[in-house]
């Protein structure tokens, strides 16, 4: 076995990991991954969906535990079997989704776990001092801690997210896309207070995927990319080619699948949303949807693109306006939406996309078992030979027997684009669609929606990954507070000039 | 290429797996019906076994008509109740003189009927379904009772067709577990065969992906409340042919025991998984064990803690099943 | 004028079950010469106590999403094993010492199912459901075993207001429910469960002992609803309380505490508690055969959640256009 590490050694890093690696189900998401981080250093996580950041933020945090590996706190070695140990060691974490209780109330929610106590009871009083002062560090000492959470706009319960971290008073604190809900000026409140996290000497690790945001504000960056560490580097010279470069494992042209549109440009629409309003959503938006094209809808997090999204999808109902295919107007249920040509792929494939109990056969088909009826019953053969070729067409990796939880996210996306491919339906819209899938499958789709807009259907895309969108899209709208802010066509828009239109500035 | 290997070599364990829940309760129960043989001489006898499929038949019928409603994540603890009211429905119309041929279809429309009133109010009230079928199962037994005062609570059933039903058989099964056998032929057809059967399974495994995927959710899940409601109204028919009365306490309790026998099968409670051949062989595991009991001179009223007992002790096992294969 | 119409019928919607709870007191009101006097309120009072108790279980139950329909049965199961204490000559306090660790154990095992081997709640509380009473009738071969003591007496003499000590104790019951629930740990962990069991590992509170400390909790309430039942009938008879579960439960979704968790107040129960108790009171008075008596109060409990369902559907469609 050889020779265990000494239990304390000396170092300079006051968090250290070495040679984490986790798996789930078989498939493994962090291999073999060294991290160290200093004292009042910014230490930055890159890497694409899927690459294992949160995973590994989740092995800091408790919440998971890793198979191999150990973590080191100021040279000691240390346990962290739950997340009361990792609070208790001094490591706090603002997770990626708000990890706030609605119906709580903001003290209520700070204190959760170690609420303070007068006898058997709750000591409101303090509770709410306590929180006003915490609330008071990230500039919402506006806010009444006695508010239920649920009645906060997303960006300030993102403060209370980060004020709940801090009331632990940590010596590692981990930012998970902390800047995600937030507009320019909340950003830069954001970053004072890590300023000023770093000159008490704090250790602060920071997953973005906002380059600008890490090139100014980091001291050094790790990349990870399909679950290993490619590199970690200092902030010195760092460009975000480089950045790219290592993420990717390749060249951004040969990754986006470069796209040639059709020359003559198709005057009808495949699709129309005309007049769209959503009670606090959206404002009444107009939009054509052009067939033969990826069209990428962006903007911050609730600005209302997966709203329109869905709309279009058949998912939502809105209060106005109305969704027409060749003129005529598609009622706003999944059903009548699929009758007409349109189909929607959502962010949360867990939840609203994947059987993962039925094999893969049955995920891919059932759409389209109306077409693979003979006397009135489920024709095996046929079945399985267009699952076949969809599997092959997708270059899915898996039997089609088996149940879909045993794929890997990349398979599984691509087993959910290879369902509304066999139904053969003209627009297509995918919300984030390469969220937490590794790197080659990602190529993969880009490659296939590629193929599919040459083919003349019409391709939506939902993301708010900045490169991709740049990288993919024909044609990009950007959203901001409900209404369509800017319009970019392909090549005519720089990265700046995009991060700025979303910002909501010119 | 090697991903594909690597795949496979990933797939093929858990493929093995996921036909093994079905082979291990089959296992269980043949262990079992040779366990109790050796241990009881009566019990493996051919009059015995012939009395077990008796016994199969209305427990088997009700768990037939559960396994849609588990499959969907749903539940109705009314059908004992619809089985009394089935019986008075059928038994009132052959008081009045009409023949089989109406009594029959007639119990299985009313049970129909209770099915989708369940269904309908389980989808409007967005409550448990656990509650709705509490009230129905209620007002449903009253119902059945009221109707039945009209006879002074007691019909006794004479009609040719029902006492052939009672005595007869088919290629030596008793004529109520061949018929218990043809529904359960007809209900795995439909469930492996049909797009109504994938929609069943998609919509317990995954409700929002169902919706998505162009499934008419609501309309699914009032179909199979439906499915179980005239099934239960089968089983007030085969009650009526095994006793020949419709009296007050028929049903009592049977939802219970077909709940019992969809768990002991294997099924998921919270949707998405289960079978129509592991309810019946969920069917025939809890006969046995119930008739073993009785064999050895077990009073009758230990019947229900035995039931709820073996509910436990599946989805414990099941549980403990699941756990080991996870490492 | 429209304006004025959309208002009181957005004011019905809002109060639908209030405004159904003040029209059964005037039907049966009207029904029946009886139902208005004193001496019934206070009976109506004394015979809901039991199911009041069950009804604060339930809310928490409800509110962390942990469905438990088994209270009636353990009750029943609890009591015969009391009465089969008190007839082993041991005293009444030790038959009600013997009532209450029977629930309280229970419940601990049920809670043991649930958080570490990860059960469905339904399918423990189901099971016990039938294994509970069945032992209870096994136990007893059937029949009824006598709780003779001066306990039973004195819970039955009539203490404050013409109104049993049963009374005073159910109060008592929600008022603790009431504080454990806006006031201490438990009652945080308790919202936070039925919202989301994952976030409250984040925040490093352990998941499963939340969950055990909350069927602890149901299990002291019911216990209490064992003793009260042993008070009321002076006997374990093992089939006491059938269908109390259901009130119980009933009453807190009529309260308006929803069934998807994370949401709900004790102050609500009460209200469904007092519909429930007006309901049972107002049907057994009328004077029916059991038969009639169970179709009309199936029928309108599903008239209520209905009622409750769609008024609230009108309700939240109003507010949103406003």
């Amino acid at each position: 076995m050889g020779p265990q590490p000494p239990a304390t050694v000396m170092t300079d890093s006051l968090l250290e990991m070495r040679g984490i690696s986790k798996s789930f189900v078989g498939n493994p998401a962090l291999i073999d991954v060294d991290l160290a981080v200093r004292r009042g250093e910014v230490h930055s996580i890159v890497g694409q969906n899927g690459a294992g950041k949160s995973t590994l933020m989740n092995v800091l945090a408790g919440v998971l535990r890793p198979e191999a590996g150990e973590i080191r706190i100021d040279g000691r070695r240390i346990a962290i079997a739950n997340t009361a140990d990792a609070l208790r060691l001094g490591i706090a974490t603002v997770y990626q989704e708000l990890s706030l209780l609605a119906n709580l109330s903001v003290a209520e929610n700070i204190f959760l776990g170690r609420t303070p106590l007068r006898g058997m009871l709750i000591d409101r009083r303090k509770m709410e001092a306590d929180a006003r002062a915490v609330l008071e560090q990230v500039g919402c000492g506006d806010v009444d801690p006695r508010l239920p959470v649920g009645a906060l706009p997303l960006a300030r319960r993102q403060f209370v997210e980060i004020a709940k971290a801090l009331s632990h008073e940590p010596s590692v604190l981990v930012l998970d896309e902390p800047t995600a809900p937030l507009g320019r000026e909340e950003a830069d409140r954001l970053f004072r207070i890590v300023a000023a996290l770093k000159a008490r000497g704090v250790a602060i690790i920071f997953i973005s995927h906002r380059f600008a945001e890490i090139l100014q504000h980091g001291d050094r960056v790790t990349i990870l990319r399909n679950g290993r560490v490619v590199e970690t580097l200092d902030m010195n010279g760092v460009t975000e080619a480089m950045l790219t470069e290592r993420m990717i494992g390749g060249s951004a042209e040969s990754f986006y699948a470069a796209h040639h549109p059709p020359e003559i440009a198709d005057a009808t629409p495949a699709a129309e949303l005309r007049n769209i309003g959503l009670a606090g959503r959206l404002r009444d938006v107009s939009l054509a949807v052009p067939a033969g094209r990826i069209v990428a809808f962006t903007g911050l997090l609730g600005a209302g693109q997966n709203e329109l999204a869905r709309i279009l999808g058949g998912d939502v109902v809105p209060d106005q306006g109305e969704v027409t295919r060749a003129g005529k107007a598609v009622d706003h249920d999944p059903r009548a939406a699929i009758r007409a040509g349109l189909c929607l792929l959502t962010e949360d494939r867990k939840a609203e996309g994947l059987f993962l109990d039925l094999s893969v056969r049955e995920n891919i088909t059932l759409p389209s078992l109306g077409a693979l009826l003979r006397h009135g019953i489920i024709d095996g053969a046929a079945e399985r030979r267009a699952v076949a070729r969809s599997i092959d067409q997708l270059s899915i990796v898996a039997t089609p027997t088996a149940p879909m939880r045993t794929l890997s996210g990349g398979n599984q996306q691509k087993a959910i684009l290879a369902r509304w491919l066999l139904r053969d339906l003209a627009v297509l819209v995918l919300i984030e669609p390469t969220r937490g899938i590794d790197v080659g499958a990602k190529a993969d789709i880009y490659r296939d929606l590629e193929a599919l807009a040459r083919l003349g259907k019409a391709i939506v895309v939902i993301s708010s990954d900045v490169p991709e969108v740049l990288g993919i899209a024909d044609e990009i709208v950007v959203f901001v507070a409900g209404v369509i802010h800017a319009r970019f066509v392909r090549g005519q828009v720089t990265e700046e000039e995009l991060n700025l239109a979303i910002q909501g500035k010119e | 290429m090697t991903g594909n290997a690597n795949a496979m070599a990933r797939i093929l364990p858990r493929l093995r797996h996921h036909g093994a829940r079905s082979l291990g309760t089959l296992a269980v129960a043949v262990l079992m019906f040779a366990g109790f043989s050796l241990t009881a001489e009566r019990f493996g006898s051919l009059p015995n076994i012939l009395n077990l499929a008796k016994q199969m038949s209305i427990v088997g019928v009700l768990g037939i008509g559960m396994t849609p409603v588990v499959l969907i994540g749903g539940i109705d603890l009314s059908v004992g109740s619809v089985v009394l009211l089935g019986g008075t429905v059928a038994g009132a119309l052959l008081m009045d003189g009409a023949a089989a041929w109406l009594a029959i279809p007639a119990a299985i429309l009313t049970g129909a009927l209770v099915g989708a009133g369940n269904g309908w109010l389980i989808e409007r009230l967005r409550v448990s379904p656990v509650i709705v079928t509490l009230a129905t199962m209620i007002a449903v037994r009253g119902l059945g009772l009221v109707g039945l005062e009209r006879f002074r609570s007691w019909i006794d059933v004479s009609n040719p067709t029902f006492d052939a039903l009672g005595v007869g058989s088919i290629a030596g099964i008793p004529a109520s577990a061949a018929i218990l056998l043809v529904i359960a032929l007809l209900g795995i057809a439909v469930l492996r065969l049909t797009i109504f059967g994938r929609q069943l399974y998609a919509v317990g495994d995954n409700e929002a992906a169902a919706r998505l995927s162009g499934v008419a959710v609501t309309r699914v899940r009032i179909a199979a409340y439906v499915i179980c409601g005239a099934m239960a109204g089968v089983g007030g028919i085969l009650s009526m042919v095994r006793t020949a009365v419709v009296s007050p306490s028929i049903g009592v309790g049977l939802e219970f025991s077909a709940i019992t026998v969809v768990v002991l099968g294997g099924a998921r409670l919270s949707g998405g998984v289960g079978r129509i051949e592991e309810t019946l062989v969920g069917t025939a595991i809890l006969v046995m064990v119930l008739n073993f009991l009785t064999i050895n001179g077990i009073p009758g009223t230990w019947q229900t803690t035995v039931t709820g007992a073996l509910i436990l002790l599946a989805v414990l096992l099941k549980r403990g099943l699941a756990y080991r294969s996870a490492r | 004028m429209n304006d004025a119409i959309g208002r009181v019928f957005g004011f019905a919607a809002r109060h639908a079950l209030g405004l159904s709870l003040v029209l059964l007191i005037l039907v049966f009101g009207t029904l029946e010469g009886s139902f208005l006097t004193p001496a019934n309120i206070t009976s109506l009072i004394d015979q809901s106590a039991i199911f009041a108790v069950l009804a604060v279980g339930a809310t928490f139950g409800i509110i962390s999403r942990n469905i438990d329909i088994a209270p009636a049965s353990v009750i029943a199961l609890a009591d015969v094993v009391a009465a089969l204490t008190l007839k082993g000559g041991f005293g009444f306090l030790a038959g009600l010492a013997a009532a209450a660790i029977t629930t309280v154990a229970i419940y601990a095992g049920h809670g043991a199912l649930i958080a570490w081997f990860e059960l469905d709640p339904l399918i423990v509380t189901l099971a016990a459901w039938i294994w509970a009473r069945g032992l209870a009738v096994s136990f007893t071969n059937a029949s009824t075993i006598p709780f003779h003591s001066d306990f039973v007496t004195v819970m039955n003499a009539p203490m404050l207001l013409n109104l049993t000590p049963a009374v005073v104790v159910a109060v008592a019951v929600f008022g603790i429910g009431h504080m454990v629930l806006r006031h201490t740990p438990l009652g945080l962990h308790t919202y936070a469960l039925g919202q989301d069991a994952r976030l409250l590992r984040q925040a490093g509170v352990n998941p499963a002992r939340a969950k055990l400390a909350i069927f602890l909790f149901m299990g002291v309430t019911t216990a209490v609803g064992a003793i009260l039942m042993l008070a009321r009938i002076g006997a374990a008879a093992p089939t006491a309380g059938f269908g109390l579960e259901l009130d119980a439960i009933v009453a807190v979704i009529i309260g308006g505490t929803s069934f998807k968790g994370g949401s709900g107040r004790i102050a609500n129960s009460l209200f469904g508690v007092a519909f429930i108790a007006v309901l049972n009171n107002g049907l057994s008075g009328l004077q029916m055969g059991d038969p009639e008596f169970l179709l009309l109060k199936g029928l309108a409990i599903l008239a209520a959640l209905l009622l409750d369902a769609t008024g609230r559907r009108l309700a939240d469609r109003k507010t949103a256009i406003e």
